[in-house]
């Protein structure tokens, strides 16, 4: 069986579950190990919820410092490419041009629609107005929250926060900077931009 | 057990929201396929919410299309008309 290392120290969710995928998809038919060194409980969790949707079996363990994760894929699982969710990325609070009314609306059943397809997405980026639909008056709100149970990172710009003077009303997900949206978006398979 | 509001063009369906607003909790929702795509958007209101919400679009005088009783079959969503 083939084993493959991933040091994923310091690196921000979801990238240690991106490379994860990545490295799946470099196995052999026979299957194999990936052993993925991460730093946060965080990355375990959403590693394992990972796996578990795709059929892999995990484990993990403290090493070191930080914690391993070994995720098994058997030749079965190994048939299938491993399901990867979107990026996407919401640079305002409604969608499309035209009237905002109409565009708040869209956003709604959008995020809606999110919620119900087969692979959430892997991570949703707010900046600039789109901070706004992380806040706790988001209309939103619930349908981030049933994304974020199912697996999804959710990540607002700290600096748009900043901006808008709105951090301390943030009410899902983490904060986030303009390098780890950079480099999530170079990394994803799909980025979806509105 | 939720009911799914459907109107008969955008407008209506967002003046219901904006009447709903603050009053009781609504979920802004897209058309499911299987009810057509005249309008695209429709609102989702909880059981205990559905008299007061058809009370606030009758006095609001906002014409709603159908209500569906949404049902889960099988794991798939089932509107079920209501009279």
């Amino acid at each position: 069986m083939k084993t493959i290392h991933i040091d994923a120290l310091g690196k921000p969710c979801p990238l240690p579950v991106i490379e994860t995928k990545k490295a799946i998809q470099k196995l052999p038919a026979e299957g194999g190990d990936i052993i993925v060194l991460v730093d946060n409980e965080v990355a375990i969790k959403n590693i394992t919820k990972m796996a578990n949707g795709n059929g892999y079996t995990v484990d993990s363990k403290t090493e070191g410092d930080g914690f391993a994760v070994t995720v098994t894929v058997t030749p079965q699982a190994t048939a299938e490419k491993p399901k990867t969710g979107a990026v996407i990325c919401f640079s305002r609070n409604v969608m499309g041009e035209g009237d905002d009314t109409l565009g708040k609306n869209l956003m709604k059943t959008y995020i809606y629609s999110l919620t119900e397809i087969t692979t959430p997405p892997e991570q949703l980026f707010f900046y600039n107005g789109g901070a706004f639909l992380t806040n706790k008056d988001s209309d939103v709100l619930e349908d981030l929250k049933t994304l974020e149970a199912k697996g999804t990172q959710i990540s607002t710009c700290g600096a748009c926060l900043d901006f808008y003077e709105i951090k301390d009303q943030l009410a899902i997900g983490d904060i986030t900077n303009m390098f780890t949206i950079t480099e999530v978006m170079n990394q994803a398979e799909k980025t979806i931009i509105l | 057990m939720d009911y799914l509001f459907t109107f008969t063009n955008t407008h209506h369906a967002i003046h219901a929201s904006d009447t709903f607003e603050s009053k009781l909790p609504v979920r802004v929702m897209p058309l499911p396929g299987q009810l057509g795509d005249a309008c695209g958007i429709c609102l989702r209101v909880a059981d205990e919410h559905l008299t007061e919400a058809k009370a606030l679009l009758a006095t609001a005088d906002i014409p709603v299309q159908q209500i569906y009783q949404i049902q889960v079959v099988d794991g798939h969503k089932v509107y079920q008309k209501c009279d």
